[in-house]
């Protein structure tokens, strides 16, 4: 929103390049450009040696989908078999449920769990009190900082067949509910602890967009007699459509990545038909079942869903006028 | 009560009603179970034994476990680990986003080639065993380093970083430019003392990522003494019985709940000492444009 | 992210592992469905061939009750007086580099761990120990191993799903046929202690790759809190119709009768209803594997009856139930061995636990126990030449020192005044300085090094007797894998994932989420996808010594 508002520069390009702040540049020699920038090429130097070391290196590593690899011959001397391992995997309908679980729960998390920390984030910028306000907040980043097994320990203790809530009803001589082992109800539970565990935390992007509103069209809208709920509508939302956008992107992006530790560690009691997801998949075939290479497959053939995903959601976004993860400066 | 701005009106009651419950609700979820770790990780043997497993509130508080998960230095050792990793880690992986995200968020020379580079980071794992093997060229293995510099890099918190750079406005960029100053000058000079808010945040995602992290630790540290808590956790809570199961005939060690809370607890607690601190920077409302909005 | 993994997955199948700190490992039935050691393809001949070596048991020291060939173990009622030594000169002149796992929690490192760095000291060398931990082994095995920097040695788990072992081994290890083969053995005393049944865990394509890791050949059991159990009249049934009774009886408001290990609660059952230990040898010498048999499916049908009747324990993410059978909550739960009464006297040193002897499901049938691997598979050597080899021999024989020896107190309990004491009786007990430095460091020793179990419960002698005649009891109806030292190219490649996806129908079966339709559909997937390979393999190399077991 921000660089919408600013004025553009008009000033020609020609006129000491080398000095005004860069608009279009594409259109300059090497030379003039490298004179101009060459301490942003500087900057870039440790994040780009990074990506090389940590990233675009070792993701040759992928290569061992398209090999029979074994780990005692490594990846130069492992056989190459072409693309028989994604023929085995299309072939496999584990996988397939696994992908089926992997959407079905990405799309519980997506329209379930993104809202939450929206609204909370709304209720907490509109308290007026700072004491309760930062209590609140103390309180709910908490539980972002605890493990996966000990967030599910809990959820055992309070909701388990043995649980607290069952032993209550028990006393009461009703049925136990089986919240945890129940594979229909599982995207339900999935989505509940991820509320318990990460919904305060999404709070601080939300907070943070909040805060920058312009207080001043609250005032103007006050003025006119504009209502709670018309200001919400009206300005609230608008202004943070950019974060909400950035961050829904983001999301899909991930969204095959529904969170490893805690399917794997309730994929017994609800069974595989409900928990099986693409990484718990991958895991059990490549490391667990010795199978490296369906393992990467696996997990390559995620990577390219996902990057559809990706871009798909950037584009739409791009076409609504927003301006994504790609954000252009010269655009908008 | 502070001051309340002339465009907030009075709350209705039934309004301030919903709000209260719906806050007062989703804190209780919170705090009752954290309370219950905590108050587990103090409980004496027979207070574990009456509840049957967790305590809500321990009615012969102790420190035993406290004391038995410290008599073996694995975790002090384990703390110092887990705080040099944080910190160094954190100071290195700002260094490399801010940089990263500075560079890129001005059309200049290999900018769009190099943010495409990073964005592509979101999609693939590159896979256990060649990171492994990177880390083994490098030389890192049993090093501390071999936890600190795979993570230098974050993709999500360089976008948001970066997103908040695009917005500094560009006429600030442009008069220190005509003023002579250079890429670095303006660096330094404009963008970090205007950014110190999404820097916090930022931060903190960073901070809160190396301590939580432990499976690197899995794979390149064969060294104990260079473990880091989160490993610690996991033996502990994983492994509450080999505890207790292979020291027959010693003195009766703590029940295995209460030891597991108690490692928790200690994983828990500096962040939790951290965050009022970087807190601040939210409600100050500085962060104008952490996301631009 | 992985590597958070398994938690449950790893606590139920090292369930054997875990009781391995308390000197007394096993393994489940885990192993029994996939072999492991052996030959591959023309190994049957090769195996046919191997000499193994010579066994001549240590005569150091009398137990107090008798082992035998069998597999019973035997009993020490106290620690023998007066260890001797069993090895003559310290065996390391350079230090060795080593992969383990230890199933306690990690040691203090070498450099403050005393006991360590007396060990070190008795050995002539340093030994530097890389000790992984559960869940992760798998992947730091497969890491080092693709990074082509392995150490000296490296523990190679049987049932952690490291596969291709034949391959691998000829790629990367080191034969040690000529230097154990029969008599050569004689060479390192210790290691010709350990019994053929061992030595044949650790051989592959008819060649010797380490020296084997016994455990207690004693495979699962069912433990039940005799307290409990004394409301309906004790632990010991005659029929699964009682026991279904019995159970019923005890899940009463928030007790129940079963722990949630569906697997190996099914295996027991199975044991009633007949089912074979892994594979039946039928008449014509053909094998049929457990999945296939209607003992098994039949196991399973009343498993999924228990279920429906509530008596297990509601929260199958339950990790340990050792506690709760402990309070009576629940009321039996599978242990590896009757030797694993220890671990619950851990906890309440006034209980001993009941071990229950299984019995024909409808009181005439004959029950079968399953008798478990013997041993935590070896440890191979990196390759390297003769002098060195003859070195980690060396260490190998000073590592498996028999029980009662001095090489095993400094193994086991460190140095007497420093990390151990004698107690009344002249057993050695850990000071507290022992218990700090001690037990991640024997863990992660006794998994990779090993003499013959025994069993030795220093502070309750009486439960030696009552273990030793238990293991008597079930050795009446005991069987061994048929395929057990034999080796399949497809079991050792498929073999754990195709276990892993059978069992996860049969759980859904049990908890109701599947029909028990749902068994024939996967057995027909577990066959086409390897198994009838398997069972062609294993046929073709099935030892003529093996009994036939069909019905």
């Amino acid at each position: 929103m921000l660089n919408r508002l600013l004025p553009h520069p008009t000033a020609p390009v020609e006129k000491a390049s080398s000095v005004r702040e860069r608009q279009v540049a594409r259109n300059l020699p090497f030379r003039v450009r490298w004179r101009r920038d060459w301490q942003m090429v500087v900057l870039m130097i440790p994040g780009v040696v990074f990506l090389l070391l940590f990233f675009y290196v070792p993701i040759l590593g992928n290569l061992v989908a398209f090999q029979d690899f074994q780990p005692y011959l490594g990846i130069m001397h492992s056989e190459w078999n072409g693309v028989q391992n994604f023929v085995n995997l299309y072939a496999n309908p584990d996988f397939w449920d696994a992908l089926r679980n992997t959407l079905i729960l990405a799309l519980a998390q997506l329209v379930l769990f993104f809202p939450v920390p929206l609204a909370l984030a709304l209720i907490v910028d509109s308290l007026v009190s700072n004491r309760i306000r930062r209590a609140f907040q103390t309180i709910a980043y908490l539980p972002h900082f605890l493990s996966w097994v000990l967030v599910i320990a809990l959820f055992q203790q309070s909701l388990g067949g043995a649980g607290f809530v069952n032993n209550l009803l028990r006393q009461a001589g009703f049925d136990p509910i089986p919240f945890m082992t129940n594979p229909d109800t599982f995207p339900l539970l999935v989505v509940g602890q991820l509320v318990w565990k990460d919904a305060g935390w999404a709070m601080i992007i939300f907070l943070a967009a909040l805060s920058s509103v312009d207080v001043a069209l609250y005032e103007a809208a006050a003025a006119d007699g504009a209502g709670r709920w018309r200001r919400l509508w009206h300005i609230t939302l608008p202004s943070m459509r950019t974060v909400i956008v950035l961050l829904l992107i983001l999301r899909i992006g991930d969204v095959l990545s529904v969170g490893f530790e805690q399917f794997i560690l309730q994929r017994d009691s609800v069974g595989p038909g409900a928990a099986e997801v693409l990484d718990t998949f991958t895991y059990y075939a490549g490391v667990v079942g010795g199978d490296w290479s369906s393992g990467a497959a696996a997990g390559l053939a995620k990577g390219v869903i996902s990057a559809l995903l990706l871009w798909g959601a950037n584009s739409i976004a791009h076409r609504l006028g927003e301006p994504g993860i790609f954000q252009k400066r010269g655009q908008s | 009560m502070s001051r309340r701005p002339i465009w907030k009106e009075p709350a209705a009651p039934g309004y301030q009603t919903v709000k209260a419950v719906v806050l007062g609700g989703f804190a209780l979820a919170i705090i009752v179970p954290i309370m219950v770790v905590v108050s587990t990780s103090l409980a004496s043997d027979q207070d574990i034994i009456e509840a049957g497993g967790y305590v809500l509130w321990p009615k012969h508080p102790t420190l035993k476990a406290y004391d038995t998960l410290f008599s073996g230095g694995l975790m002090g050792r384990a703390i110092m680990v887990s705080v040099f990793v944080t910190v160094v880690g954190t100071a290195i992986a700002l260094a490399t986003t801010i940089a990263l995200a500075y560079a890129t968020s001005r059309p200049v020379l290999f900018g769009r080639p190099v943010l495409l580079m990073v964005l592509f980071t979101l999609l693939f794992a590159p896979g256990i065993i060649p990171m492994f093997l990177m880390v083994k060229q490098l030389g890192l293995i049993d090093s501390l380093w071999s936890l600190i510099l795979p993570g230098a890099l974050g993709a999500f918190n360089f976008v948001v970083m970066r997103t908040f750079f695009m917005n500094v406005p560009a006429e600030l960029l442009e008069s220190a430019r005509i003023d002579g100053a250079s890429d670095f000058t303006i660096l330094r000079r404009i963008i970090i003392p205007l950014s110190k808010a999404v820097i916090a945040v930022v931060g903190l995602f960073y901070a809160v990522g190396f301590w939580n992290a432990f499976f690197n630790a899995l794979l390149y540290i064969n060294d104990t003494a260079k473990w880091p808590v989160q490993v610690i956790l996991r033996t502990y809570v994983l492994q509450g019985k080999s505890l207790s199961a292979d020291q027959l005939g010693v003195e009766p060690l703590p029940q295995p709940q209460s030891l597991q809370m108690a490692v928790v607890v200690v994983a828990l607690v500096p962040i939790a000492m951290v965050y009022p601190f970087l807190q601040r920077h939210f409600n100050k409302g500085v962060i104008t444009g952490a996301i631009k909005g | 992210m992985s590597g958070f993994t398994e938690s449950r997955v790893g606590r139920r199948r090292f369930l054997g592992l875990t009781g391995a700190v308390a000197g007394a490992a096993a393994f489940g039935p885990m192993l029994t469905s996939c072999g492991d050691g052996g030959a591959q393809g023309g190994g049957a001949k090769a195996s046919g061939e191997l000499k193994l070596p010579t066994y001549r048991p240590f005569e150091g020291f009398q137990p107090d009750l008798p082992g035998a060939e069998s597999g019973l173990e035997p009993g020490f009622l106290r620690f023998p007086e007066n260890a001797i030594a069993s090895v003559q000169a310290a065996p390391l002149k350079n230090s060795v580099s080593a992969l383990t796992e230890t199933f306690a929690t990690p040691p203090p490192p070498m450099g403050s761990n005393p006991m360590w760095q007396a060990l070190n000291a008795a050995l002539g060398a340093e030994l530097r120990l890389t000790i992984g931990t559960d869940p992760g082994y798998p992947e730091k095995f497969a890491t080092l191993l693709a990074s082509d920097s392995l150490p000296d040695l490296m523990w190679l788990p049987p049932n952690q799903g490291i596969p291709n072992i034949g391959p691998m081994l000829e790629a990367k290890f080191q034969d040690l046929t000529t230097y154990l083969s029969g008599d050569a053995v004689l060479e390192y005393p210790n290691l010709a202690a350990l019994k053929p049944a061992s030595w044949r865990t650790a051989v592959v394509n008819g060649k010797i790759w380490g020296a084997p890791i016994p455990s207690t050949p004693f495979g699962q059991v069912m433990m039940g809190n005799p307290k409990t159990w004394a409301k309906v009249g004790g632990l010991q049934c005659e029929t699964a119709d009682e026991f279904f009774a019995k159970c019923k009886e005890l899940s009463q408001g928030t007790n129940y009768a079963l722990e949630p290990a569906i697997i190996n609660m099914l295996h027991m059952f199975g044991e009633w209803f007949g089912a074979p230990t892994g594979w039946r040898v039928n008449q014509d010498r053909s094998l049929t594997h457990l999945y296939e048999t209607d003992n098994y499916k039949a196991a399973v049908e009343y498993a999924a009856k228990l279920w429906a009747a509530k008596v297990f324990y509601p929260d199958l993410n339950l990790a340990d139930a050792t506690p709760k059978t402990v309070n009576g909550q629940i009321a039996a739960q599978v242990v590896v061995g009757p030797r694993a009464t220890a671990d619950f006297r851990a906890l309440d040193p006034t209980l001993f636990v009941d071990t229950l002897i299984p019995f024909g499901h409808d009181g005439k049938a004959k029950p079968i126990y399953d008798m478990g691997y013997g041993t935590v598979g070896f440890t191979p050597f990196k390759k390297t030449d003769e002098g060195r080899i003859r070195e980690l021999l060396a260490l190998m024989n000073y590592l498996s020192a028999p029980f009662g020896t001095k090489e095993f107190l400094q193994k086991n309990f460190g140095t007497e005044g420093a990390q151990y004491k004698l107690d009344g009786q002249k057993n050695p007990v850990f000071t507290p300085a022992g218990t700090q430095q001690g037990p991640g460091l024997v863990s992660a020793l006794q998994i990779m090094t090993a003499p013959e179990s025994v069993i030795f419960n220093p502070a309750f002698p009486d439960d030696t007797k009552k273990i030793h005649a238990t293991e008597q009891e079930l050795l009446k109806i005991a069987m061994r894998n048929p395929t057990a030292g034999t080796y399949s190219d497809t079991s050792s490649k498929v073999g754990p994932k195709l276990t892993a996806a059978f069992r996860d129908t049969i759980v859904d079966i049990v908890t109701g989420r599947q029909k028990i339709d749902a068994y024939d559909e996967a057995l027909r997937r577990w066959k086409s996808g390897g198994g009838d390979k398997m069972r062609g393999e294993f046929e073709a190399v099935l030892p003529a010594s093996v009994p036939v077991t069909g019905s």
